[in-house]
């Protein structure tokens, strides 16, 4: 009967024990990161009793946590990763549509641009038409610097998570080598809630770093996924932000550790830094030199075209829009006094990427991204300038050796894109030669074309003429004779100009050139303005600006795709992992209905065996009473 | 696949995924078709959206070819108007030119002809600087900014220029919007537009040229005849280097032959006079009536200076005719250059056709389809709500 009793009090505290378990799975079947938790039971060792044995009941023998540390691996890596391509997915999202949004993006301006260049080409004399150019140029310049000033937003915010993901890392990594501590000292008797919520601060910490782990002791260490320790034993590691020396405003991502501060590049890190370093790196810095090559190769080539005109004063034409030069910054480590000032020399071969230029004896040159070697040439001399990736720059001062400078072509060159002309005269529409026929010529031959072949040449052009001392010999100014072929421009090229001739000359016959006097309506030099947008600039003479322009819109919205479609991806490979984890660990409620069914029956059944143990000791004493 | 065991909050998620799922794709056929357009972004279709932006591009420099195209035919038919009036001016001039040659009238007569030519040059002035109606002058080449002809004492000035501005009306396609006035009004042909005959200035005779022209151009050298009368009734034939080509006698009304050039003279010459035939000279057409003018306003007291007064007037019927001509094929250039604007219209349509079509098939949505695609997420956002709803709905502490 004891033996009974015994038996029905140990079933009845370990039903208890079950009903508990299912009550806290129950509770927490929401709770993140929680794993559910298992009873063991197991029946007591039999004892003889009269040389039989006889069972002595059960023991709740241990509190199981259901959890699979393969899978766990797994959730921390996808964690990661889905981190990382959140960030550059949502990121790219909003560079692709500040490109392809027509509200936002540069192709309606481009196109108005355009549209008013040719309108003026129509009516060179038309102030209103001149306005209209300026107008629109205004506005172009301004989209280009308020695209730039978007994406040089989209950085700082960049910048800015990065500092609070770092403070929120941070924070994780404390909290999780706290929480080695206590199960350190816990030792085998940890309770399984410490675990979770040792496990739910490495995934969540994962999300912003990525992480792997490597168990120690009960111990987790945390890496990141490029190796570099974040969580040792009970030590954690501080990440921090740093300026960075080579592009002041921006910061950098770096490891405290006992031997000094690490730089952490972007390989090294995964999740929501992983994804901001990414981005910055892969999507926006891209982005920001390639809206500055176009800027640069339209501006500068729309000077050129502008200089080489002759404006409604008669004035030849100035520069249209105004850049600054390409961006020169010295690291903040550089030992020597070397200043470096740099210009366009090649619209090109410009390339878009972001230069570092290294002093070790001799100067070198390598990308920023990859670190590959871009060749350079020149002496370094005010004449024969150091040219790389169509860029000239000179030294002044002495550099050390070591001595590096960011060297940036044309990032941030859009937002200083402005319109240097404000009077609508001012627009050189005509270009500066023109000839004219004699009145007395007896022949029917016209001017068809006079064009400046070679601008520097023609700057000190005063005029010439042209007599023809029969239809297939002519001489200019009197030098001569030279022979004509109908057809082919007569030209003086020292002089740097040509002039072709339609109809037939004859003896006798003068055409005078002369320079483009004020007043002029011609549109010679509007028409080379207006095709501009046609004229291959771009990558050594083989792309127009319209190409460069939307291949930037294709190229944004290629990575904000690739980065959505990775995304995607990832996410569907997380909504596996976490069924995984949940088909493990998750707590399933009607498994827990059944399960508290099942306990509360048998708690009732071992209340009954006490009852019948006690219904038994009743009868026994009431038999011996007599 | 192997069937995983489900836990409450994964069945949970799942239909809340499957949920959001559908709303997005949902939200995305409404934005489709409340729009009208397929391709949001550049990440729905990198280089489809690099196209499009080319596409709208060129669309755009359609549509200003068009409003130049339209700035160009006004321009081209205001100077056809002029051109047209000119004709009509130089046909008045003709016609009192020939009025005025005839011997029977009076100094009055001839003063109130010489009155009416001054009013028709003076047309042809204004005409020469009219503008097209926005300021722009239509005859000052590359200078409309300025009034190019201005008439200091008979003698018209130029301040234009020769320059033609040729613009690009459909792609590839350039129109020249207009000719010169030097080239309308000073530089025109005289005589017959081949040579020009004159009688001397200081002839004594009465004799008058009344035509003169190259019949055998094979044989004509290109060079100037002069024919000189040794006596009343004998003449010779010089070239340009005082060469005597041929001699013959003269009669009144004799058609003389020489070098491949015929003339024929009237009246009766005097000894030393002289008659030439030269390669017609450019002269502008003012200055052809100013002659006309002049010659009619010269007192003619004897024969001799009749005679010459004849033959000014007839030279001037010749150059005024050649006059006409040339204003002729100015107005044929310019109804050619408008037929090529109404050719240019017509492929900037096609153009704009074919562009217009490949923008719509890559950016617009296709209603039906979307329409389709929106009833089938309808569908399935059903189908989620209610599977979920009745999945939350089976719990055993229900039973309970």
């Amino acid at each position: 009967m004891t033996g009974m009793l015994g038996t029905g009090t140990s079933a009845l505290l370990a039903f208890q024990r079950a009903l508990g378990t299912v009550s806290h799975n129950v509770a927490n079947a929401s709770t993140p990161g929680y794993s559910r938790q298992r009873v063991d039971l197991s029946s007591r060792p039999a004892q003889v009793e009269g040389g039989h044995w006889v069972g002595q009941g059960v023991n709740a023998a241990s509190l199981q946590r259901l959890a699979d540390g393969l899978v766990f691996a797994r959730q921390i890596d996808s964690s990661g990763e889905l981190g990382r391509l959140r960030q550059l997915s949502s990121l790219s999202d909003r560079v692709d549509a500040l490109f392809s949004d027509p509200a936002t993006g540069l192709s309606g301006h481009w196109s108005e641009f355009f549209n008013a260049a040719d309108a003026l080409a129509a009516e060179p004399g038309s102030g209103i038409a001149r306005s209209q150019l300026l107008t629109s140029a205004e506005q172009l310049a301004a989209r280009w610097r308020t695209l730039d000033g978007q994406l040089s937003a989209l950085d700082q915010e960049a910048g800015q998570r990065l500092q609070s993901a770092v403070a929120d890392a941070n924070r994780l990594a404390t909290e999780i080598a706290d929480l080695n501590r206590t199960i350190h000292q816990a030792g085998g008797k940890v309770a399984p809630d410490l675990l979770d919520a040792r496990e739910l601060r490495i995934t969540q910490l994962a999300a912003l770093t990525g992480a792997t782990t490597v168990e120690q002791d009960g111990m987790l260490n945390v890496f990141t996924s490029g190796g570099q320790p974040l969580v040792v034993g009970t030590q954690a590691m501080q990440l921090a932000t740093a300026p960075d020396p080579m592009q002041a405003g921006r910061v950098q991502l770096s490891l405290q550790t006992p031997g000094g501060d690490v730089r952490l590049p972007s390989a090294t890190v995964s999740g929501e830094l992983g994804g901001l370093l990414e981005f910055r790196e892969r999507v926006l810095d891209p982005a920001r030199a390639e809206l500055g090559r176009m800027a640069t190769a339209f501006a500068t080539a729309f000077n050129d075209v502008h200089r080489s005109g002759v404006d409604y004063t008669g004035a030849p034409g100035g520069d249209f829009f105004s850049l600054a030069p390409p961006r020169v910054d010295p690291h903040a480590g550089n030992g020597g006094n070397a200043g470096i000032s740099a210009r366009i020399d090649d619209v090109g071969a410009l390339t878009g990427h972001d230069l570092v230029l290294r002093f070790d004896g001799a100067w070198t040159a390598v990308r920023a991204d990859t670190g590959e070697a871009v060749p350079m040439t020149g002496s370094g001399t005010a004449a024969d300038p150091f040219r790389v990736a169509g860029v000239a720059f000179e030294v002044t001062g002495t550099p050390a050796p070591g001595d590096r400078f960011a060297l940036r072509p044309t990032a941030g060159a859009a937002a200083s894109l402005r319109v240097a002309v404000s009077d609508p005269s001012a627009i050189a529409a005509a270009a500066p030669l023109q000839a004219a026929a004699d009145p007395s010529n007896l022949g029917d031959a016209r001017a068809a074309g006079a064009m400046v072949t070679d601008p520097a040449a023609f700057a000190g052009f005063a005029g010439a003429t042209i007599e023809f001392i029969d239809a297939g010999q002519y001489t200019i100014d009197g030098n001569g004779p030279f022979a004509y072929v109908a057809g082919s421009p007569i030209g003086d090229a020292a002089a740097g100009w040509s002039l072709s001739l339609e109809g037939t000359p004859a003896a006798g016959d003068r055409f005078t050139l002369s320079p483009t006097p004020p007043r002029s309506t011609g549109n010679g030099n509007a028409l080379a303005l207006g095709a501009l947008d046609r004229r291959d600039l771009l990558d050594g003479g083989t792309r127009s600006l319209t190409d460069g322009l939307t291949g930037l819109t294709a190229r944004a919205g290629a990575d904000a795709r690739h980065a959505r479609l990775s995304f995607e991806a990832q996410g569907a490979i997380d909504a596996q992992v976490y069924a995984e984890r949940e088909s493990v660990s998750g707590v399933n409620l009607e498994e827990e209905a059944a399960d508290l069914l099942r306990y509360q029956q048998a708690y009732q059944a071992a209340a009954q065996i006490i009852a019948t143990a006690d219904t038994m000791f009743q009868t026994l004493m009431a038999a011996v009473r007599r | 696949m192997t069937v995983l065991r489900m836990s409450t909050a994964a069945l949970h998620q799942q239909g809340l995924q499957g949920l959001m799922q559908q709303q997005q794709r949902l939200a995305r056929v409404q934005q489709e078709l409340v729009g009208g357009v397929k391709l949001l972004r550049g990440a729905d279709d990198p280089s489809g959206m690099a196209r499009v932006q080319q596409m709208d591009h060129l669309l755009a420099s359609l549509q200003q070819q068009d409003r130049n195209a339209t700035l160009v035919e006004h321009r081209l038919r205001s100077q056809e108007n002029a051109l047209a009036d000119v004709g009509t001016q130089l046909d008045r001039a003709r016609q009192l030119a020939v009025q005025a040659n005839s011997p029977t009238l009076s100094d009055t007569d001839r003063a109130s002809i010489a009155a009416e030519l001054r009013a028709v040059r003076a047309e042809l002035l204004a005409i020469a600087n009219r503008d097209d109606g926005n300021g722009r002058r239509l005859f000052a080449g590359t200078r409309d900014g300025v009034i190019p002809f201005a008439d200091n004492g008979g003698v018209v000035s130029y301040a234009g220029d020769d320059g033609r501005n040729s613009l690009e009306v459909s792609p590839d396609h350039w129109v020249v919007d207009g000719e010169p006035g030097s080239e309308v009004f000073l530089r025109v042909r005289t005589g017959d537009g081949i040579v020009r005959g004159s009688a001397a200035a200081g002839n004594t005779g009465t004799g008058v040229l009344q035509s003169s022209g190259v019949v055998d151009h094979a044989a004509w050298t290109g060079q100037s005849l002069r024919v000189e009368f040794t006596a009343a009734d004998a003449w010779r034939v010089l070239d340009g280097d005082g060469n005597e080509l041929a001699t013959g006698s003269y009669a009144d009304g004799a058609t003389i032959t020489a070098g491949g050039m015929q003339l024929t003279i009237s009246g009766t010459p005097a000894a030393g006079d002289s008659f030439s035939v030269e390669p017609a000279p450019v002269r502008d057409v003012f200055a052809t009536l100013q002659g006309l003018v002049d010659a009619l306003e010269a007192p003619a007291a004897d024969p001799a200076a009749r005679a010459w007064r004849s033959n000014r007037i007839g030279a001037a019927l010749g150059d005024l005719a050649t006059a006409q001509d040339h204003m002729l094929s100015l107005r044929a250039n310019t109804g050619s250059r408008l037929a090529a604007l109404d050719n240019a219209a017509d492929a900037r349509s096609a153009t704009d056709l074919t562009l217009q079509e490949s923008l719509s098939e890559l950016r617009d949505v296709d209603v039906a389809e979307a329409s389709t695609r929106l009833a089938l997420h309808l569908a399935a956002i059903e189908a989620a709500q209610k599977t979920m709803l009745r999945v939350q709905g089976l719990s055993l502490f229900d039973r309970m």
